[in-house]
């Protein structure tokens, strides 16, 4: 194709704008934005043509836990924003075929032109299909495990999702319970994260201190 | 009211990392983007998901941004439209209905329905206006909540290739009108 045509940046950047344009063709023009003004001029043409839609919706505001978990994923200048904010993971493609593949994870890292703090680890804990339903990252100078809920199945009111760290040796220990959506911050251990497993326990987590219910999913961590 | 100036200047001393200026301009125009990103997917706990992901790179992408670039809002808007196409693409990828939550109990009031988008005014509206209903119903489907051409289809209960060329002559036609 050639996107130097008008007609066809024109048709592109309409498609791109109302939203049609999807999947892989829309990762596609994405890119292609990033190479071509004439696309990103036509592209701020018909934004800016179709503004005025937006623009008569009746605001509403938003609930105060909305700023509450923004305010707390902002950076002072010079920290280093958490891995999926610059990994795009909303962009809809999979990792599960290459969830195990330490490889693709350091790929796309590396895409991110970001340098990798010291002792960083990912781990996607993904479905019986391979489906990613969270994403976590470490943040070792923080002392933070980031939390992203990707896709999680629902669960019954009365019951909460307990993420549990599975040492070399010993019995399992929590880490604490999984968000359904959004993200959250849990606290890194001391020990390695090696192994780790999700547990299906009452609201609040499980009353004994060890999983009380089945096991719903494991993942390995990959360091990085 | 918006104030535009006063936009591009909180905008620019966040992009300094003026954490206060980025908590003044999201007040300013959060309550906005939330209206868009609950038209767009029809559900609050989605809508403050993506608002959520909208002003994180808001923040992040603070310092891309130029007068150049058209108003503040107009992109800030933009950002919040594909982060909330894309959340909701990967959220439904693999559910039976696409787009069928909406019509759920947590649809948004005249949420799903073409004919309760009101349409006033000069400008983009008389060009909509003079648009076939279906051309306008099809393009305001997708620009207002984000379905694919598959989705309209389906929703409208057309052919795919009608609602493909539906979508496409109307935003020649709604070009030509606007820039007369």
């Amino acid at each position: 194709m050639n996107y130097q045509e008008p007609e066809l940046q024109d048709r592109l950047a309409a498609e791109y704008v109302v939203g049609t344009l999807h999947g892989g063709a829309r990762r596609r023009f994405e890119r292609l934005l990033q190479e071509h003004a004439g696309l990103r001029e036509a592209v701020q043409l018909w934004e800016e043509q179709l503004d005025p839609l937006a623009r008569r919706l009746s605001p509403e505001p938003p609930p105060p836990r909305v700023w509450r978990a923004i305010s707390r994923r902002l950076r002072p200048a010079g920290q280093n924003p958490p891995l999926w904010e610059r990994l795009g993971l909303w962009r809809g493609f999979t990792l599960a075929a290459i969830a195990s593949s330490a490889l693709l994870v350091a790929v796309l890292l590396l895409q991110q032109n970001r340098p990798l703090p010291p002792d960083a680890a990912v781990a996607i804990i993904a479905d019986p299909a391979g489906e990613p339903v969270w994403v976590l990252s470490t943040d070792p100078d923080r002392g933070l495990l980031q939390v992203r809920a990707e896709a999680v199945p629902p669960i019954a009111d009365g019951q909460a999702l307990e993420l549990w760290l599975l040492p070399e040796q010993g019995p399992p220990r929590s880490l604490g319970l999984l968000p359904t959506a959004g993200s959250k911050q849990l606290t890194l251990p001391g020990e390695a994260l090696q192994r780790l497993a999700v547990s299906l326990e009452p609201a609040g987590g499980s009353p004994t201190g060890q999983p009380t219910g089945p096991v719903l999913y494991q993942a390995r961590v990959l360091s990085l | 009211m918006d104030q535009p100036i006063q936009l591009e200047q909180l905008l620019a001393r966040s992009a300094q990392r003026d954490q206060q200026a980025f908590e003044t301009l999201y007040h300013r125009t959060a309550p906005r983007l939330y209206a868009v990103c609950l038209r767009l997917c029809g559900r609050r706990d989605w809508a403050e998901d993506i608002l959520q992901e909208a002003y994180v790179k808001i923040w992040h992408r603070a310092d891309s941004y130029h007068a150049g670039r058209g108003a503040v809002l107009t992109w800030m808007t933009s950002i919040t439209r594909y982060t909330g196409i894309d959340l909701m693409r990967s959220r439904r990828r693999d559910s039976q209905s696409l787009g069928e939550e909406a019509l759920d109990g947590l649809a948004a009031p005249n949420h799903t329905h073409p004919e309760h988008f009101a349409l006033e005014g000069p400008g983009l509206d008389n060009c909509l206006g003079e648009l076939a209903t279906q051309q306008r119903d099809s393009l305001l489907l997708c620009f207002y909540l984000g379905l694919t051409h598959e989705e309209v289809s389906r929703r409208l209960e057309h052919p795919l290739g009608t609602v493909k060329s539906w979508i496409r002559r109307g935003l020649q036609s709604l070009k030509r009108c606007l820039q007369s």
